[in-house]
This record gives C-alpha cells, structure tokens and sequence, in this order.
C-alpha cells in the first residue's frame, strides 16, 4: 500500500510536470531576424522538370518546358493585426529561373520579429520603378538583361518567360513555343499583385528563421482562368490581347504549401 | 489551456482514485498471464521511444530484449512526382516487468534506435539512446460469484491456475517516458518527423486492458493514451490513441507451450503542435494486422509477431508504413 502511494504521488508529480507549459505568448517580441521564401515551381502537383517530361495543356495539347523564368518584387510580409512590413525596394526584386536552384530562395533580411499570416508581392516590375528609367533600375536591368528578361529599354521588362515545344492534335509537328509576358513600356500594365495565406504563422525571430515554401503551378498559365492554346498561337510577345490574359493567370498560380518555423 | 490542464488532471486524479480503491479489493494471483503488449507507437518505437511494451504469456516477472523492426516509406518533397525514401526503424530494448504487490506491477523500458532513411542519393543514419519509460500497472481479476466443480483436466504444471477466478481481468496503467533520447530540431522540416531517436518531452500514459482466458486460449485488448508534452524546442508531438486485440490459443509441446495469435493493432495521432501552432496534415492513422506466437521454453520465452497495414492515412498520406516485425526474448526471475 505504501510501495503504491508513494508510487501514484512520483507519477502525479511527473504528470503535472508533463502537462505543464507555460504561457510565453503574449509577450513583446522585440529585434528583427531574417524569413525566407521558396519559390517551387509544379506542373499540376507535380515538379517541373525541364526538357524532359511531357504535360497536358487544356487537355489537348502536350508541352515540353525549357525555360521559366518570372520577375518577383515588392514582397510584404503580414501579420494577422494587418501591420505591414515592406521590404526595401531594392532588396525586393529577383528573378526566379528553374534551371537555377539557388535563384529559388529569397532571403529577407532585417525582418521585425513577429508572426506573419500573409505574403504579398508582385510578378514583374511596377510602372513606377520602371518610369525612374534606367538609371532607377541599379543593378537589376544588368541582371534582367543577362537572364533574358528585357525586350529593350522601350518596350520594358519580360515578367515571364516560358518557353518550350508542343504538339497539338491538329499539329503532331513539334514545334517551338515561346510566351513573354511583360507590361508593354507605359502603354499596357501588366504588373499584377499577389497575395498568399500562410497555413500557418511564419514566426520571425532573433532566433528562428522561417522557410516559407511557395508553389507555382506553372500549368496554370495556359490552362488558368484564362484557356490559351498554342496551336492558336504560339508565339506571344508584345500582345496586348493575349499577355493580360497570361499576366492574370500568372497571378493566380501562387500558393503556400508549408512553412518551416 | 487552464481548462485543458484542469481535465488532464481530473481525468488523472480519477485513474488514481480508482488504483486507489481498488487495491482495498480481492486480492489474488493471477490465473494465465496474456499475450498483452502495446505495440509500437509510430513516431515511433522511433519517436516516443516507443514501446510501452509489457506482460507476456504466464510471467509475473521477467528481464528481456525485444527487437522491433518497423519500415515506413515517405515521400522526398511535396509534389506527386516526389521521390520517396524507404525508412527503417530499428529499436532494440531492454525491458523489464517486476511485480511489486500480488496486483501491481511496474514495467520498465529501455531503448536503443537505430534508425536509417534511404533515399535516391544518400542515407540518413541516426541512432542512440531513445526514450526510457516506466509505467505502473494494477490488475483485477475478477472472482466466480460461487466456485462450480473443478474440472481437472490437462492440468500443466507450468501454469498456476486458479479455479475460483473467473478468467477476466482489466489493468489500469499508469506511466511517463522521460526524454532521455536525443531531438534534433532539424529533422522536424522533413516529411517524417517522427524520424528521431526520441521526443524530447515528457509524456504520459494513461491505458486500459481487457483479458479473457480460459484454459489456454483468450482474448487481450489494451488501450492507451499517450498526452505527449511539449519539448525545449516548442515541439510537442500529437497526443496518440492505441489500441491492441488479440485472440491466442496455447498447445502443449511436452512441458513447453507454444501459443500462437492473430490480432488488429492501430493508432490515431492528433496534430504535431510546433510554436503553438497545429502543423496542417500531420495527423492520421494506421491499422494493422498482426499473426504471430509466443514460445514458452522454460524460463525463457520466445515471441514472435508480424503486422502489416490494413488501412492507414499519416501525414496526408505522404507516409506509410509498409511493415513492422517484433521480436523478443524473455528471461522468468
């Protein structure tokens, strides 16, 4: 009897000890750290591969994918009380490539710690960093152009590249496909917003730096709100039809999958 | 959360109180021990350092090493397409049951893992010391109203078989794993994250079991529920319901007994809780089938038994248990 009583009270007290835990929630958070952000990019829940594998486009038609490239910028980060914070422009433009692994992570640094419940950011480049004309774009037009990513200086920035080959029933040929999207000088706007939810937190501290994991579904870009076949046309360029529409679904290819805390 | 520590501890305080009361009870020796063992919990024998494993057939007491092999196979990345890793989960524990009263008894765990997840390119080795437990058990076996006739037949000289009990009996435990076995934060981000050698928390178990035998053959079933705490790192790994069933019959082999089973065993894990916050789709199910026999050569005895899934759904799906293998070997004091 006594073996057990002194039994039950060693395991009470180890229970309550387990059960404990303290409520450390509501203090203030105080100094900055850094958050990052993956851009991975899918076919329809699957990775891309490039050149290699085969997807279906609108059901019709087959594409193989050599090149994606897209211009992110202007990222805010969210918090659930709504409080913003901007990360400084010129640390807030990046080229993401596919064929380039490290181009897929975007490190933000100097971050106020805090939970954030929302990114927001924008594929391409905004009328007003493009109106401060070259001299406004510092080092990034060097890098826009080395990647492919301007027409000219006129026409302005390629927000998107995606290219490929395709085949189409009523063109078994295989043939080159390539869509450029990008606001058209000052005339056409196709810099477009996008917002995503994080399924949970993303808590920035001192001490903790949080891995946001993006995916694209490239697969959306044709095949999106916005059907756009290649067999009836290929070749999109300064189209002030057709690029509105990819900008649109470009916008809507965005979701978190998980963040790593 | 004061509500949540309130009944953790009033339904604690009530397991108590029944030990309690209990013990002023009929008090008695047992008829046959059962096969009666909770299997592995999945993070595992890995991660909750598993195994609150206990009791075998006819042993009151006894030291042993049981080996548990448990294959999982989970998915490298986040897409369809991902590659998969095959994982491999291998404990090797020392466990032992001592009895402290005729109706209690206190069982001990002990493990070592080694673990080792295999993907397309590399290998992933971890191993140590897990996740030491200790849980105390009271037993009542239930009393004939009247005693009938005594049947004397085929009576083994191994088994202590007492007429006046009825065959059913139920056990409360009551127990805690300590955090003796490494956690490594890191491998949290995988798609695993019950790849790890221990909790890092300390958890307590609270679990039921139901025994019919009659003669040499009956029915086990044990229940458990494991609230797991909340380590250094903000981690707490989902609080886990398990459950155990098997139906055994014996054979004499000489003065040996050989007696073989089939059963379900299963577990349901709520979400892992990380910083506060539920991590979406870590929780889920298994369901096993489990065949296996249990030796009693002397002093030793010999068990063996196999389990494979039924159903299951982990992690969204992203992680399945392919196989689990026990194997143990006991020593009577």
């Amino acid at each position: 009897m006594k073996v057990l009583n002194y039994m039950a009270i060693a395991m009470m007290a180890v229970a309550l000890v387990a059960c404990d835990s303290d409520d450390n929630t509501n203090t203030e958070l105080t100094g900055e750290g850094t958050t990052r952000i993956e851009f991975d990019n899918s076919y329809s829940g699957s990775d891309l591969l490039l050149q290699t594998a085969f997807y279906s486009a609108n059901g019709t038609e087959k594409i193989v994918i050599d090149t994606l490239k897209y211009i992110v910028s202007n990222i805010q980060l969210e918090t659930e009380d709504g409080t913003l914070f901007t990360v400084p422009e010129d640390a807030s433009i990046f080229i993401v490539n596919e064929a380039d692994e490290d181009s897929r992570f975007i490190t933000i640094e100097n971050v106020p710690a805090a939970d954030y419940v929302k990114v927001h950011y924008g594929i391409g480049v905004d009328q007003d960093k493009y109106l401060q004309g070259a001299d406004g774009q510092g080092d990034f037009l060097n890098q826009a152009t080395a990647q492919g990513m301007m027409w000219s200086w006129q026409a302005g920035y390629k927000f998107i590249r995606f290219e490929g080959r395709f085949t189409a029933e009523a063109q078994p040929e295989e043939t080159a496909f390539a869509i450029h999207m990008g606001s058209h000088g000052s005339s056409l706007d196709n810099y477009k917003e996008v917002t995503v939810n994080l399924p949970v937190s993303a808590k920035v501290r001192t001490d903790i730096t949080p891995e946001i994991h993006v995916v694209a579904d490239v697969s959306q870009l044709l095949s999106g709100e916005d059907k756009l076949y290649l067999e009836e046309k290929s070749q999109i360029h300064v189209d002030p039809d057709k690029s509105p529409k990819v900008a649109t679904n470009a916008s809507k290819m965005f979701t978190v999958d998980h963040v790593h805390n | 959360m004061n509500l949540y520590k309130m009944n953790d501890f009033r339904s604690f305080s009530l397991l108590l109180f029944a030990i309690l009361i209990s013990q002023y009870a009929t008090a008695g020796p047992c008829t046959l021990n059962l096969l009666h063992f909770d299997d592995c919990d999945f993070c595992g024998c890995a991660t909750t350092g598993g195994n609150f494993g206990y009791g075998t057939l006819g042993n009151s007491n006894f030291v042993g090493l049981r080996y548990s092999y448990q294959q999982f196979e989970s998915k490298d990345g986040i897409f369809d397409n991902s590659p998969t890793s095959k994982e491999h989960f291998n404990t090797y524990q020392l466990w032992m049951k001592i009895p402290v009263t005729p109706k209690v008894h206190i069982t001990g765990t002990m493990p070592f893992q080694d673990l080792n997840r295999v993907y397309d390119d590399r290998i992933e080795s971890l191993n140590g010391i897990g996740d030491i437990s200790f849980i105390g058990w009271y037993t009542i076996n239930f009393k004939k109203k009247e005693t009938t006739e005594n049947t004397e037949e085929e009576v083994n000289p191994n088994l202590v078989i007492m007429p006046e009990y009825t065959g059913h009996s139920l056990r409360f435990g009551l127990g805690v794993k300590l955090p003796t076995g490494a956690f490594e934060e890191v491998l949290t981000d995988r798609v695993n994250p019950g790849f790890q050698v221990g909790t890092g928390s300390t958890d307590a178990v609270f679990s039921l079991g139901y025994s019919y035998s009659r003669k040499m053959e009956g029915v086990s079933i044990t229940g458990s529920y494991f609230l797991k705490g909340e380590n250094k790192n903000d981690y707490r790994f989902g609080n886990q319901i398990s459950y155990n069933a098997k139906v055994f019959k014996g054979f004499l082999l000489g003065t040996n007994v050989i007696a073989p089973f089939v059963g379900v065993s299963g577990d349901f894990f709520q979400n892992i809780v990380q910083y506060r916050d539920e991590l979406p789709d870590t929780n889920g199910y298994m369901h096993l089938g489990t065949v296996g026999a249990e030796f009693n050569l002397n002093r030793l005895v010999i068990g063996v038994d196999v389990g494979l899934p039924l159903a299951q759904h982990l992690f969204d799906g992203d992680v399945k248990i392919k196989q689990r293998f026990l194997f143990y070997l006991n020593y009577t004091l």
